[in-house]
């Protein structure tokens, strides 16, 4: 069930409406496993909600109409802004490690520490962008954040190339969610499948997940 | 303790009105100039537009609080409506909106009745939408 804020309003989007939705725009995707998070969204409670991405207005308009506490470390921001003082130190060596995942990467953001108590954790295509021992690290982060089978949901790509930048993952009111960033697939993508994050997310079980028409993949995934 | 009648010389702290449209009723709105540091407890019954630097403690209850762009606060706030275009670090507790503009950074808890956080803006905290308690002036969560 969602909210459509504007009208102040509840609309039901069942798993049902999504699955064997249609793609209309290579960067607008159905994505029947976030509705299914959304799903279990309890009213009988605050949920508490973890965002690792840049804040987005209407991302953040609807978490709230669930009444839900929204948490933001603000991880991507400071990533970012890391990569680029690791880029002035090595530029070739940093996207040889991006886009193969390996090396030993960087000392990763850390998220808020005070929070013990997340139930639902979004941290959309962050994945693709981090090397192989910095997911783990992120793993690590998270599993000291989320409840005990609280929710992490992520987005992975399964195509060569991927944007340059993590995108923004706009949630829709339509039961989609656009990704805008689609545009200028120009970086080599580490390319990790199910598996590798599986083995990657130590501590977190995955749950469901959905190829979408745009080739990428939505996963989420249960704190053991 | 400041209060907007208090004057932090002529050229830096000054007090300006303004009415709206219908020329109904007039709010009068103080200004802290980008050169003005101020450490300290701010309660005022004016609106406040921040572009100096202000470290303590501010409450507006009734009224509102505009960071400019140039504006950085290392405070609690309080106030009915928030606008952050600069820079604030501290706890926000609003009676009503709090909004963070594209260009404003913000760490802290963000306790309101609404909360815009435009595209853009930087934040690092938490968002409690609580309906029950956005009435209060606390400010921790």
């Amino acid at each position: 069930m969602s909210l459509d804020a504007r009208q102040g309003r509840r609309v039901i989007h069942t798993i049902d409406d999504a699955i064997g939705g249609r793609v209309s725009a290579t960067n607008r995707s159905r994505v029947a496993v976030f509705q299914k998070i959304i799903s279990n969204f309890s009213e009988d409670r605050r949920i508490d909600i973890m965002d690792l991405a840049r804040p987005i207005e209407k991302n953040i308009e609807f978490f709230l109409d669930y009444n839900a506490r929204l948490h933001y470390p603000d991880f991507t921001y400071r990533l970012l802004e890391m990569r680029e003082e690791q880029r002035e130190l090595d530029s070739d060596e940093l996207n040889d490690e991006l886009s193969s995942g390996e090396g030993n990467g960087i000392q990763i953001p850390s998220l808020l520490p005070e929070l013990i108590d997340i139930d639902y954790a979004f941290i959309w295509d962050l994945p693709q962008y981090l090397t192989r021992s910095e997911l783990k690290e992120l793993a690590l982060q998270l599993g000291d954040v989320i409840k005990r089978g609280g929710y992490l949901y992520l987005i992975n790509s399964t195509q060569a190339k991927i944007a340059p930048e993590p995108m923004h993952c706009r949630i829709m009111e339509d039961g989609y969610i656009k990704f805008d960033g689609m545009g200028k697939m120009e970086r080599i993508s580490p390319l990790y499948s199910q598996l590798d994050i599986k083995e990657l997310m130590r501590g977190f079980s995955i749950t469901s997940s959905s190829l979408l028409q745009n080739g990428l993949q939505e996963i989420m995934l249960i704190k053991d | 303790m400041w209060n907007t009648n208090d004057k932090i010389g002529d050229e830096e702290v000054e007090s300006n009105s303004y009415r709206n449209s219908s020329s109904v009723s007039s709010t009068q709105q103080t200004f802290i100039g980008p050169s003005v540091t101020i450490k300290g407890e701010i309660n005022s019954s004016d609106d406040i537009l921040v572009e100096g630097k202000i470290e303590g403690s501010i409450n507006l209850e009734k009224n509102k609080l505009v960071v400019g762009k140039s504006g950085v606060i290392d405070a609690s706030l309080t106030a009915k409506e928030v606008k952050i275009e600069g820079k604030v670090d501290g706890d926000i507790t609003s009676s009503d909106l709090v909004m963070i503009d594209q260009s404003g950074r913000a760490t802290g808890t963000i306790k309101a009745k609404r909360v815009v956080l435009k595209d853009g803006c930087r934040f690092k905290g938490t968002i409690d939408m609580d309906m029950d308690s956005s009435t209060t002036s606390t400010t921790s969560k």
